[in-house]
């Protein structure tokens, strides 16, 4: 272990690094972290030469599936997502927005039918990724970075 | 299994097919009129209408098929709690086709999995209503002989009215169309249907109608629909926004044709419906031998 580690190595998991500063409250949220019971650890504004500072998670015993990564995807592209087997790094990755998402998100549309008890997941189209833009597959209902970050304020 | 749930699905030729057989329905409604003969239609309004749920039940029944159904969500299941996806699953067997319209934006896409017979949609909330925009497009086909370099100033609730997505997707499907977007700045397309045509179809958007409308082939006149504010003073306020009048009606061409989806309420005036121009109720008329061209298209395909 580096001497000036804040927090030890998990042993099977995974990391989140490279997140921009103070985006890791928005990010726990997003995957639930709180409800996890699994060891999560946070760091916030740890210095970076890249990136001056950034915040980094790690979640011990747990991979993400491609549904959460689309959302990390979504809200905070360029994370670099390391899956951790036995202390050792066997995958390392940036995470991209994705061209569609589904099981994540909400409509903002209150009369959209995804929104009613159907047997359909909510999906959408991303129409433009900056600034974001994305379209519901069910109602047409174009929804803004705004409406897409504030559902996991 | 096709459905017809969105103008977006149809090429230029299944609606030039669609019209074309309504020409000949329109001809020959003697011939058509065993067509369904042993079919039975399921008519499934969520929402009140009249104009679309009777036209389709006259447009089935002159076929010589059967209809069930109901027009009044209260005396259906979906009161009780039912899905929309388990009341079409049930009414695909007992049925061959079914005709819906719902309240909610995208039930048409749920509609349209869970139906295992032709689904039809009457209207889904304010996001399309794609047996009007045929309707409509038979009607302008009928009187100009052609769906492309048309100049229309299409007027009113143009945010809400469901028309007015279809219409314009009908629009783009053709060449050379120029679209003139008249409405208050509260009611404007709404952004993802202007950039869907983009491109496609010519438009421009302005809150006042000239004087001069020499260049238009179809006025297309809206209602200001006033189920779907949230506020009655907004409402009153924009209601009669536009009224139609001979008076401006002034420097319209003697071929160019006024259309209303109906019910009108105050946006036409009653003096405009002696007025050469005034194509409304011809238009609605149009609705029956539309919708047997779409029904006979959908089952027979």
């Amino acid at each position: 272990m580096k001497k000036d580690m804040l927090v030890s190595r998990i042993e099977n998991g995974t990391v989140l690094d490279q997140i921009p500063a103070s985006k890791s409250l928005m990010i726990t949220r997003l995957l639930g972290l709180e409800d996890d019971p699994s060891f999560v650890a946070i760091a916030m504004r740890v210095k970076s030469k890249k990136m001056g500072t950034k915040d980094i998670i790690k979640i011990q015993g747990r991979e993400l599936t491609s549904d959460e990564l689309d959302a990390l995807g979504l809200i905070s592209p360029g994370v670099t997502y390391v899956i951790v087997k036995d202390y050792e790094v066997v995958s390392k990755r940036k995470v991209e927005i994705p061209s569609e998402v589904s099981g994540i998100l909400r409509c903002i549309n209150p009369t959209c039918v995804s929104n009613f008890r159907e047997p359909i997941v909510p999906s959408f189209k991303i129409i433009e990724s900056n600034p974001l833009l994305l379209r519901c597959d069910f109602c047409d209902r174009v929804m803004l970075e705004e409406n897409v970050l504030a559902q996991f304020k | 299994m096709d459905h017809l749930i969105s103008i977006k699905h149809l090429s230029k030729e299944q609606i030039l097919h669609i019209i074309e057989l309504a020409i000949d329905i329109e001809k020959n409604p003697e011939k058509y009129a065993d067509a369904m003969k042993g079919r039975i239609m399921a008519s499934l309004f969520f929402e009140p209408s009249t104009r679309t749920r009777l036209s389709f039940d006259s447009a089935f029944l002159r076929m010589g098929g059967r209809v069930l159904g109901f027009s009044d969500p209260k005396s259906s299941s979906s009161m009780k709690g039912e899905s929309i996806s388990d009341t079409i699953r049930m009414a695909s067997v007992y049925s061959d086709v079914i005709v819906m319209r719902h309240f909610l934006e995208g039930s048409g896409v749920v509609a349209a999995k869970a139906a295992s017979v032709p689904l039809i949609s009457g209207g889904t909330g304010i996001q399309e209503h794609p047996t009007q925009a045929l309707l409509d497009v038979y009607t302008i086909y009928k009187e100009f002989g052609r769906l492309d370099n048309l100049s229309i100033g299409l007027v009113g609730d143009l945010r809400y009215g469901r028309t007015i997505p279809s219409l314009l997707y009908a629009l783009s499907k053709f060449e050379n169309n120029k679209v003139y977007l008249y409405s208050p700045n509260q009611l404007r397309v709404r952004m993802s249907i202007l950039s869907d045509i983009e491109g496609k179809v010519g438009y421009e958007v302005d809150e006042k109608i000239p004087e001069d409308i020499s260049k238009f082939d179809v006025l297309y006149v809206t209602r200001v629909q006033k189920e779907r504010f949230p506020d009655e003073q907004m409402y009153e306020r924009l209601k009669d926004f536009y009224i139609i009048s001979p008076s401006t009606l002034k420097s319209a061409r003697a071929d160019m044709i006024v259309m209303h989806p109906l019910p009108r309420i105050t946006e036409i005036t009653y003096d405009v419906d002696d007025l050469p121009q005034a194509r409304y109720f011809e238009q609605a008329k149009n609705g029956v031998w539309t919708r047997m061209a779409i029904l006979y298209w959908m089952v027979k395909k």
